[in-house]
């Protein structure tokens, strides 16, 4: 009989107990909707390594309003996320990025953790998550849990904070009154295509002025890029098309700082004005129908 | 490890590599061959297969990780006597043509009328959008899938 190479926790109790096994071992690997994992372990022939299944962990798997707290747990699949009513209704940039993911296939299996954990710089949940500063939680092999702003715990291609001994468990996002948020993409086709550049746009109304504001640009780095140029374009003033215009002009202007030697900015300094232009629309459609 | 799972509507406990692909599992220790390896990076769909009447593409899934689920290949709608008017109505539109890429465009559209029997055309164009073809092109198949719905 061989060792054990496959463990499938169902519960944060049992968790804790596979993480204090994995701190010890270099062949262990987090397993959760496997989009990833599944095709990089057949690429490279290796067989001969221990899973970590995270899909079966219930206290992950849910979506949960506290307050002005939503709670997203690492295992919830896009197509979840997609679905989901309260993600919908107040994190609408969330529910759009996670709809855009791959295909239906992708989105039953692919989770928001993986996402996250996996930190691919073109991965879409990623742009929103952080532009509404979600929080990720931590839990290690003493049951001890953590929290930080995700934005920190992500290094960027392929790399995190995350210790040997930690697994992320969910996110927590906070919600606000009057809040408003959307995401666009453009890759190389219309769908079932990865990220060349995407945006989460996140306002705060008070009346017709923008009194709080954050904007993320995806698959330009490492990690999305805080648009700051757009962000305090936005801030005070009124959501019209003069204003579409100045932020079409700035998103250029954020993309030429933030990869000034790319071969890609050529392309990314247009494309940005496309995807830029959606989510104001988008913005300016939902409080129409509010 | 040994994996307790429901395969087209019969339980089952087979002794597996659980890091093994779903794909692998399914045509070499279940012979289900109708689960065709086209790209192996989930972006064809030629895999596709149901999970608890959800569509995989099944090289995205390890084997042990359907442990407690169940499982339906286009060989489970054949004995369920689902297959049949999905076959004809694909046949009767000129939606096969190699037809590699048929049995992952049939789950698809199986899992897309769990959900919804009455799905739009976008819809259907989402539900398929996973799958491709390169021998009729995507009109005549979501024809396929109209009639079907319409048939029902």
């Amino acid at each position: 009989m061989m060792e054990n190479n496959f463990y499938s926790p169902n519960s944060i109790e049992e968790l804790v107990k596979v993480l204090e096994v994995k701190k010890n071992s270099d062949n262990m690997f987090f397993v959760a909707g496997a989009t990833d994992l599944a095709v990089v372990m057949n690429n490279n022939k290796m067989f001969d390594y221990t899973s970590v299944d995270l899909t079966k962990v219930k206290e992950m798997r849910n979506i949960e309003k506290k307050g002005s707290i939503i709670e997203i747990g690492a295992c919830v699949t896009m197509d979840e996320l997609d679905k989901s009513d309260v993600v919908r209704k107040y994190i609408h940039g969330l529910s759009q990025a996670a709809a855009s993911v791959g295909s239906t296939q992708i989105r039953n299996r692919a989770t928001v953790g993986g996402n996250a954990a996996n930190a691919a710089q073109c991965a879409d949940t990623l742009s929103a998550l952080f532009a509404y500063n979600a929080i990720a939680v931590i839990v290690n092999s003493n049951g001890e849990f953590r929290e930080t702003r995700l934005e920190d715990l992500i290094v960027g291609f392929g790399k995190t904070f995350i210790e040997d001994n930690e697994a992320l468990v969910k996110f927590k996002v906070e919600v606000k009154e009057n809040e408003y948020s959307a995401f666009s993409k453009v890759g190389s086709r219309k769908t079932v295509t990865i990220s060349k550049i995407n945006n989460c746009l996140r306002v705060i109304m008070d009346g017709n002025k923008v009194v709080e504001c954050s904007s993320y640009f995806g698959s330009v780095a490492a990690k999305p890029v805080e648009s700051k140029l757009t962000e305090e374009a936005i801030l005070g003033k009124e959501i019209n098309d003069k204003l579409l215009h100045e932020l079409m002009e700035l998103g250029s202007k954020q993309i030429d700082e933030a990869i000034p030697t790319r071969s890609s900015r050529h392309y990314k300094r247009v494309a940005v004005k496309g995807i830029i232009n959606d989510v104001y629309d988008e913005i300016k459609n939902t409080m129409e129908v509010k | 490890m040994i994996i307790n799972t429901v395969i087209n509507g019969e339980k089952i406990s087979v002794e597996c590599n659980p890091n093994k692909r779903l794909l692998d599992f399914l045509r070499e220790d279940m012979d289900l061959k109708s689960v065709k390896e086209g790209c192996g990076e989930g972006e064809c769909g030629a895999c596709t297969v149901l999970i608890d009447k959800k569509a995989v593409t099944s090289c995205t899934v390890l084997a042990g990780q359907v442990q407690g689920c169940e499982v339906t290949t286009l060989e489970g709608l054949e004995k369920a006597g689902e297959l049949e008017t999905m076959i004809q109505s694909f046949e009767k539109n000129g939606a096969i043509q190699c037809g590699f890429c048929t049995p992952g465009m049939i789950m698809s559209s199986k899992a897309l009328l769990y959900e919804n029997d009455h799905p739009s055309d976008e819809e259907i164009k989402r539900a398929l959008e996973g799958n491709l073809c390169r021998c009729t092109g995507y009109n005549k198949i979501e024809k396929a899938v109209k009639d079907i719905i319409e048939k029902e």
